[in-house]
């Protein structure tokens, strides 16, 4: 009796979709980032012990090394940091503010911006790095 | 006799579509840095407290004076400036007036800093005063 060759099953890895599957991958990725309105505003972060992981900012507002102040990421007076906050904010008092400025910044620099966002009456968040 | 033209077939090629977009994929993997931020949330009174009200509870209102070189506690005496301090020692000074138990007005600490203090030095001392329960509340250079 002749022996039957076993019929190997052909293996094909289905390609097509592939293509798909790629490009919601990068959806996701694209959805899901946050990207930061203060990347390339130059700040040296303070450190503290006491300082812990916080919710992301609805509100950034920044002083760069050069007592430069930012408001999502758009350069403003210092005289008009309180306007510039209290529009980003809208009527939503409760949105978090992050406050970033540069480490080595002096009291005349970075006072104006504290004073403003205490007369905004928001939620305000100091960054800074845990050390 | 006439030849018919034939017409070029227009077609998108799509098969390198799944490549290209693979490396998009690597390229944001890559360059992605997922960072959480770290901070701390602070209580800053919308206006600096009423002139009276200061001066009426000076007496029993922690004040931190904040120097280049050194930072001073005391409970707004007003013929001592205080005594000096370290940060941890300010800590648990403020940890030991239990502020978090107390109302708004009696959580305040009245911070008075020097022109030549930076950011890093006020950053410490503010957060130090926020994580034992305390307002901060900056007093103006007259």
């Amino acid at each position: 009796m002749p022996i039957r060759k076993k019929k190997r099953m052909d293996l094909v890895l289905p390609t097509s979709s592939m293509g798909d599957i790629a490009f919601l991958l990068i959806i996701f990725f694209i959805l899901a980032s946050n990207f930061m309105k203060s990347a390339n505003i130059e700040a040296e972060k303070p450190a503290s012990p006491d300082v812990d992981a916080i919710d992301d900012a609805q509100v950034d507002v920044v002083i760069d090394k050069n007592g430069k102040f930012y408001v999502q990421g758009v350069e403003v007076d210092k005289n008009l940091v309180e306007s510039a906050v209290a529009q980003a904010v809208g009527d939503h008092r409760d949105k978090l503010v992050h406050l970033l400025v540069d480490k080595n910044l002096r009291k005349e620099s970075f006072m104006p911006a504290v004073e403003a966002l205490g007369s905004c009456g928001v939620k305000v968040v100091l960054v800074g790095e845990k050390k | 006799m006439r030849k018919s033209r034939q017409r070029a077939k227009a077609e998108i090629e799509t098969g390198s579509f799944s490549d290209i977009s693979f490396l998009l994929i690597i390229f944001f993997v890559l360059t992605t840095t997922f960072e959480k931020a770290t901070g701390r949330a602070v209580d800053i009174p919308s206006a600096s407290p009423p002139e009276n009200q200061v001066q009426s509870e000076d007496k029993k209102t922690p004040t931190v004076n904040i120097m280049a070189d050194k930072i001073l506690f005391g409970m707004g005496e007003q013929e001592s400036a205080g005594e000096q301090v370290s940060l941890p020692e300010l800590k648990s000074k403020l940890m030991k007036l239990n502020l978090p138990a107390k109302p708004e007005k009696d959580r305040m600490v009245i911070v008075e800093m020097a022109a030549e203090v930076e950011w890093d030095r006020y950053f410490k001392v503010v957060t130090a005063i926020s994580q034992a329960g305390g307002v901060v509340a900056i007093v103006e250079d007259a």
